[in-house]
């Protein structure tokens, strides 16, 4: 082929294109533009609403108590949604570089999000769990001790299981989904060394 | 905005048909080329405004081509459809527009590379340096050119 390389590079590039005009391209561009802006608006301002509404429908809003377990949940909210935020509008600074970088970083993604699902969920329900059982420790005291026992250890269990029960059938999907991808990419990242 | 549109048209009308053949040689049908050109076209408008002429204008579509085309894969491979594609539904045109049959030929042996030989091939087609395929690829330069021999030695056979 290489006597031949000048013949297929002009075969090549005189290969017939069709492409769309460019008025329509711009038309479809700033269409997913505003599309975009309008979804990160909806959730820049549903973030603020729900943590206002959850705080406008918290009973005794005046005691430590409900405070912080208030407190706890709208850290563990804030920690989820820079993530999702991060995820879902973040530049995508990686496609300016070459391909080797870009594979990387396609790598850490991955491996970032089953890191995502393995820890961070499992933080956020170890605070969701303290957070109940701190506003609970409020609303049920005067109780008897035996029944506050019970409700603190079974409203715990219940949401621990649903949580591991969740995160566990999120990380077997990532499993068979994003393992042989990650294998996959770094083989490709190997040849372009 | 108005002045995004300018700028953003004149590398469209420049640059679109380049892209397009890379899309091409990449995904191997004229089909999956039109939606990845799409990918690829939406990527470089909302990264224009990241474009500092540290590397050419050529490099940097390049670079965004190949890398909307590496993260093409991921996402089929995360829909579970195949990547490598199937010889006997490649490049099925109008009966009107059917390329040459050496261009057939040459499309084919190109399909049948692994992913990131594909990249290399097309990028000397279009007529880039070893050293501009370096840049893009991030492969050291001499490496390339072992590299091209190779898939060069590959195509020959193939064709």
């Amino acid at each position: 082929m290489s006597d031949q390389l000048e013949e297929y590079q002009q075969l090549w590039q005189s290969q017939p294109i069709d492409t769309t005009e460019i008025s329509e391209v711009l038309k479809k561009l700033n269409k997913i533009e505003s599309k975009n802006r309008l979804e990160m608006r909806i959730v820049n301002v549903s973030f603020p609403l729900t943590i206002g509404l959850l705080y406008f429908l918290m009973p005794l809003k005046g005691q430590f108590l409900y405070q912080l377990g208030f407190g706890i949940i709208v850290l563990a909210m804030l920690i989820m949604f820079i993530l999702f935020h991060r995820n879902r509008f973040g530049k995508s600074v990686e496609l300016l570089g070459d391909n080797r970088s870009f594979l990387t970083n396609q790598v850490y993604k991955l491996k970032s999000r089953i890191r995502i699902a393995a820890v961070y969920m499992r933080i956020y329900t170890i605070a969701l769990i303290i957070a109940i059982n701190v506003v609970y420790l409020a609303a049920f005291d005067g109780m008897h001790a035996g029944y506050r026992i019970s409700i603190h250890i079974g409203i715990s269990i219940v949401l621990l299981v649903f949580q591991e029960f969740m995160i566990r059938r999120k990380l077997r999907r990532y499993q068979t989904e994003y393992v042989p991808l990650i294998d996959h990419l770094e083989r490709m990242k190997e040849e372009n060394t | 905005m108005v002045s995004k549109e300018i700028v953003f048209s004149e590398w469209y009308e420049a640059e679109k048909d380049r892209i397009f053949r890379l899309c091409l040689g990449f995904s191997g049908n004229q089909e999956d080329a039109k939606d990845l050109f799409q990918e690829v076209i939406i990527k470089i408008w909302k990264n224009l405004d990241g474009f500092e002429q540290r590397s050419s204008r050529q490099t940097w579509i390049y670079r965004i081509t190949t890398n909307t085309a590496l993260q093409w894969i991921e996402k089929r491979k995360r829909n579970k459809k195949v990547t490598t594609v199937a010889h006997n539904i490649l490049y099925q045109e109008a009966d009107d527009s059917a390329p040459p049959d050496k261009l057939i030929k040459l499309r084919r042996a190109i399909s049948r590379l692994p992913e990131t030989d594909r990249i290399l091939i097309t990028l000397l087609l279009e007529g880039c340096t070893y050293k501009e395929i370096s840049e893009v690829t991030g492969m050291k330069v001499n490496h390339v050119g072992v590299r091209l021999n190779r898939i060069r030695n590959r195509i020959k056979k193939d064709l």
